[in-house]
C-alpha cells in the first residue's frame, strides 16, 4: 500500500486551502442573496439561505480553531475592550440575517462604558455563531446584553424560542450523532476555558430562564 | 456614522467573483470612489498614483506578492499617508497572529465573508482610533520621537476613556524608541500589575534585553511563549537574547520553531540563516537560504546577498553547479547593479577555486579587482568588505589594506561594522592586522572631536567648523564628524547671523547626515533648530 499518510502541517495547509476557497464560495451565495432581494424571492427562502451560509461559515471557523488548539498551533490574543465595542461587532456580524428575518434584536449597551479582556475576533464570532442560532429558534425576539460581575464580563444572549432541549443542557459532551450536535456550544465553552485570569477561567451557562421566556445563553470571562 | 462617499479606497483581491462581492458590498455603503487591483504589483503601483484613505487586502493573492507583502512595501516606502487605514481580509480568524511581520501589522484583520454592516463597524472603530492618535501618528511617521511623545502625554493626561491602555501601550513602545527604559518599564509594570497581558509581558522582557539583562529577558521570553505559544514576536527576541549571550544552538533552535510556526517570513528566515551558519549546521542554513530566496522573489527584502549567501552554503556542500547556478540567477534578478557584478565575481573565483579550476577563479578574481576599481564609488560596504577578504585571500594584501583603510575611516563609528571588519579578520587568520587602524582611526575621531568642542566653547565657531569640515572631507561617511559638524554650525550661524551661503551649506550637511542614516532622534533638534532659523532668516529678508 502506498504511504498516505499526511503528515500534520501539511494537512493544516491543505485545511486552510479548503478554507480558503470554501469561502470565496460563500462569498458568492451572500453576494446572490443580496441581489435577489430586490427581486421577488420570499424573504423567509432568503432567510434560510442567508443562515446557512452563515451556519457553514462558523462551521469551518470553528473546525479551524479546534483543529489548531489540538495542534497546539493556538494561542489568545487577550487585550482590553470595551463591552459595547464587542456587543457592535456581534450585531453587525449578524446584520445580513437580522435584516431579512422578522426577529427583532434589542441589544442592551452597557451604559457605564465598562471594560472587558478577551480575544476579541474569537469572542465575537464564538457568541456571533450562538446568536445565528438564536435568530433561527426565536419567535420575535432575541435580546443581547452586557456587563461586569463579581469579577467576570458576561455576555448573554436570550430568545422567546421553546428553549433548549434537555439534552444540549444536561450533559456536557458534545453529541456527535445526534441531530443537532451543538458544537457551536461545545466551540463557545472551549473558547471560554481558554480564557484565564489569575485563578479564574471562562465558562459558559445555558438554561430556559429567558426573560423572554425561551433558552438563555450566558458566556463568563474573568 | 463614518461618511465612506469622500473616502478613497483601494481594493485588492484576486478572485473576480470575490471582488464583485466586496465592490457590491462597499457600493451599498455608498462608496463613491473605488480603484481594484487584481494583485499585488498592481496594488502597489496603484498606490503610488492615488492617495487613498482606506486599503482593503485580501491576504491571499494567488501569484506574485500576497497581503502581507503589499503592506511591507506600502508601509517601507510610505505609499499611504499615516492617517489611512489598511483592512487585512484574511479566509481564517487565528492566522492574524502568524500572519504579521514584526513591526508591520495592519490596523484591522477582517475575516471573510463579512457583512456590510460589520465592514463599517471595524472602519469606524479604526478611524476613531485612527483619529485619536493623528497627532501622535504624524509625529511617528515623521520618525519626530519627541514630538510624539509630547502629544501622547498630551493624550493620556486628557483621560483617554477606554482608549487608555492603547495610549499607555504607544507611550511605552515611544519610550523604548528614545532609549527611555525606565519610563517603558514602569508603564508594562503598572498594567500587568492589573492584568497579566501577553504584549506587556513582550515590552518588559525586550526592555531586559534592551539593557544587556538577558539572563532575565530570556526568562520572561520562555514564559511568555510556554503561556502564549503563536506569540512570534517572542521567538525572534528570544533568539537575540540567545545570541547576545553566545547561545547559538539555543538561538538557531528558537527560530526554527518560529518558523515551522509562521514560515511566510522573510526577514526572520534570514536571522535563521545567519545562525545556521555560524553554528556550522549545512543543512539547515541551506534550506532557511533557500526559503529566503524564494520569499524574497515578491518582496521588498529582496537582496543580492541572500543568493550569494545560498550560493556560499551550496559551496560548502560541494554543489557547485548548484551554487554557480545560484550565482547566475542574481546576475539576472539584479541586471546592471555593479554591487551585484562584484559579488557574482568575487563568490564565482571561490566556488571555481574549490573546484580545483585555478584558471577560471583568476578569471574571476581579476574581473573583481577590474569591478573594485571602475566603480569604487557606487559599491556598498557589505561587498568591499567581503572584496577586500577576497584580496587577502589571493595575496593582494594592498589592495585589500587600502580599501580596508577606507571602510574604517567611514564607518568607524558604527560598532555592529566595524565588528564585522574584525570577524572577518579572524576567519582568515589576520587577527589584530586592522586593530591598530581601528585605535587609531578612534583616537583621531575622538582628537577631532575634542578640539572641535573645545574651540567651540572658546567661542571660536568658525575654527570649529573648519576643523570639522577638514575631518568631513577625509571620513565622508561619518556619521558622528557630520552630527557633530550640523550641530556646531547651526551655533555658529546663530553666533555670525543667517547668511544664504551658511544655510544652504548647514542644509547640505543635514541632508547628507539624513542619507548616512543618523538615527532620526538625534537629527529632530538640529532639524528643528533649522528650521527655526531658516524661517527668522526668511522673515529678516521680507523686511529688507
Amino acid at each position: 500500500m502506498p504511504n498516505t499518510t499526511i503528515a500534520a502541517t501539511d494537512f493544516a495547509s491543505i485545511l486552510a486551502a479548503s478554507v480558503h476557497d470554501m469561502k470565496n464560495s460563500l462569498c458568492t451565495i451572500r453576494d446572490l442573496i443580496q441581489q435577489l432581494k430586490q427581486s421577488n424571492t420570499t424573504d423567509n427562502q432568503l432567510m434560510q439561505l442567508e443562515f446557512e451560509a452563515s451556519r457553514m461559515n462558523n462551521s469551518l471557523m470553528h473546525l479551524l480553531a479546534l483543529y489548531k488548539i489540538e495542534l497546539e498551533k493556538f494561542s489568545l490574543q487577550i487585550d482590553e475592550y470595551s463591552l459595547n465595542e464587542v456587543l457592535n461587532d456581534i450585531q453587525a456580524q449578524q446584520s445580513a440575517l437580522l435584516e431579512l428575518s422578522q426577529i427583532s434584536l434589542e441589544v442592551e449597551y452597557d451604559s457605564q462604558e465598562q471594560l472587558c479582556y478577551c480575544d476579541f475576533d474569537l469572542i465575537s464570532n464564538a457568541i456571533g455563531s450562538i446568536l445565528n442560532n438564536a435568530q433561527r429558534y426565536s419567535e420575535k425576539h432575541v435580546i443581547l446584553s452586557a456587563g461586569n460581575q463579581n469579577g467576570y464580563s458576561y455576555f448573554c444572549i436570550e430568545d422567546d424560542g421553546a428553549g433548549f432541549p434537555e439534552k444540549l443542557m444536561a450533559s456536557k459532551e458534545i453529541d456527535f450523532h445526534g441531530g443537532n450536535t451543538g458544537l457551536g456550544l461545545y466551540f463557545v465553552s472551549i473558547i471560554a476555558k481558554l480564557h484565564s485570569n489569575a485563578n479564574k477561567q471562562g465558562y459558559i451557562e445555558t438554561s430556559n430562564t429567558s426573560r423572554l421566556g425561551g433558552a438563555k445563553f450566558t458566556l463568563f470571562l474573568p | 456614522m463614518l461618511d465612506l462617499k469622500s473616502k478613497n479606497i483601494l481594493l485588492v483581491e484576486d478572485y473576480p467573483a470575490m471582488r464583485k462581492a466586496i465592490r457590491d458590498t462597499l457600493y451599498s455603503l455608498e462608496v463613491e470612489s473605488l480603484v481594484e487591483a487584481e494583485n499585488g504589483f498592481k496594488a502597489i503601483a496603484a498606490m503610488q498614483t492615488h492617495k487613498f484613505d482606506i486599503v482593503l487586502c485580501d491576504y491571499n493573492l494567488g501569484a506574485g506578492k500576497n497581503g502581507l507583502q503589499v503592506l511591507e512595501e506600502s508601509r517601507l516606502r510610505k505609499l499611504l499617508p499615516s492617517d489611512a487605514a489598511f483592512i487585512m481580509v484574511t479566509g481564517e480568524q487565528v492566522q492574524s497572529m502568524v500572519l504579521s511581520a514584526m513591526d508591520n501589522k495592519p490596523d484591522e484583520y477582517l475575516t471573510k465573508p463579512f457583512t456590510a454592516q460589520l465592514l463599517l463597524t471595524r472602519l469606524e472603530r479604526t478611524f476613531k482610533r485612527k483619529s485619536f492618535f493623528k497627532q501622535v501618528d504624524a509625529a511617528i511617521n515623521d520618525e519626530n520621537y519627541a514630538l510624539a511623545i509630547k502629544y501622547c502625554d498630551k493624550l493620556l493626561a486628557d483621560n483617554p476613556g477606554k482608549l487608555r491602555t492603547a495610549a499607555l501601550k504607544k507611550r511605552a513602545e515611544l519610550a523604548i524608541y528614545v532609549q527611555d527604559y525606565s519610563t517603558a518599564q514602569q508603564i508594562y509594570q503598572d498594567i500587568l500589575n492589573q492584568r497579566e497581558l501577553n504584549w506587556a509581558m513582550l515590552g518588559l522582557a525586550q526592555i531586559q534585553c534592551l539593557q544587556g539583562h538577558s539572563e532575565d529577558a530570556i526568562r520572561i521570553f520562555l514564559e511568555i511563549i510556554d503561556k502564549y505559544p503563536m506569540t512570534l514576536e517572542a521567538y525572534d527576541l528570544l533568539a537575540q537574547s540567545y545570541e547576545l549571550t553566545d547561545q547559538h544552538t539555543e538561538a538557531q533552535a528558537t527560530l526554527h520553531k518560529a518558523i515551522t510556526l509562521a514560515p511566510q517570513t522573510i526577514l526572520r528566515q534570514r536571522k535563521l540563516a545567519t545562525i545556521a551558519n555560524k553554528t556550522g549546521d549545512l543543512e539547515i542554513a541551506e534550506s532557511a537560504c533557500k526559503s529566503v530566496v524564494e520569499l524574497g522573489k515578491y518582496s521588498i527584502h529582496k537582496h543580492a546577498s541572500d543568493f550569494s549567501n545560498l550560493a556560499q552554503v551550496l559551496n560548502q556542500s560541494e554543489k557547485t553547479d548548484d551554487a554557480l547556478a545560484i550565482l547566475q540567477s542574481m546576475r539576472t534578478e539584479f541586471p546592471n547593479d555593479p554591487s551585484t557584478a562584484l559579488r557574482a565575481a568575487i563568490y564565482e573565483a571561490d566556488i571555481f577555486k574549490s573546484r580545483g579550476d585555478t584558471e577560471k577563479a583568476e578569471a574571476a578574481f581579476t574581473e573583481a579587482l577590474e569591478l573594485t576599481q571602475q566603480h569604487r564609488q557606487d559599491l556598498d560596504k557589505e561587498i568591499l568588505l567581503e572584496m577586500s577578504k577576497a584580496c587577502y585571500l589571493n595575496k593582494q594584501e594592498s589592495i585589500a589594506d587600502k580599501l580596508l583603510e577606507q571602510l574604517i575611516k567611514n564607518h568607524i563609528d558604527d560598532d555592529e561594522f566595524i565588528n564585522n571588519i574584525n570577524a572577518m579578520q579572524c576567519t582568515i587568520g589576520y587577527e589584530n592586522h586592522a586593530e591598530e587602524l581601528i585605535h587609531t582611526t578612534k583616537k583621531q575621531l575622538i582628537h577631532i572631536n575634542n578640539e572641535g568642542v573645545k574651540l567651540y566653547q572658546q567661542g571660536h565657531f568658525t575654527a570649529a567648523v573648519e576643523l570639522f569640515a577638514t575631518a568631513f572631507k577625509s571620513m565622508p561617511n561619518n556619521k558622528t564628524i557630520i552630527l557633530n559638524m550640523t550641530k556646531i554650525m547651526l551655533h555658529a550661524i546663530q553666533d555670525v547671523g543667517c547668511t544664504e551661503k551658511n544655510m544652504t551649506e548647514a542644509k547640505y550637511y543635514i541632508n547628507k547626515a539624513q542619507k548616512l542614516g543618523v538615527a532620526p532622534y538625534k537629527l529632530n533638534a538640529i532639524q528643528m533648530e533649522y528650521a527655526k532659523l531658516a524661517l527668522s532668516f526668511k522673515n529678516s529678508l521680507k523686511k529688507d
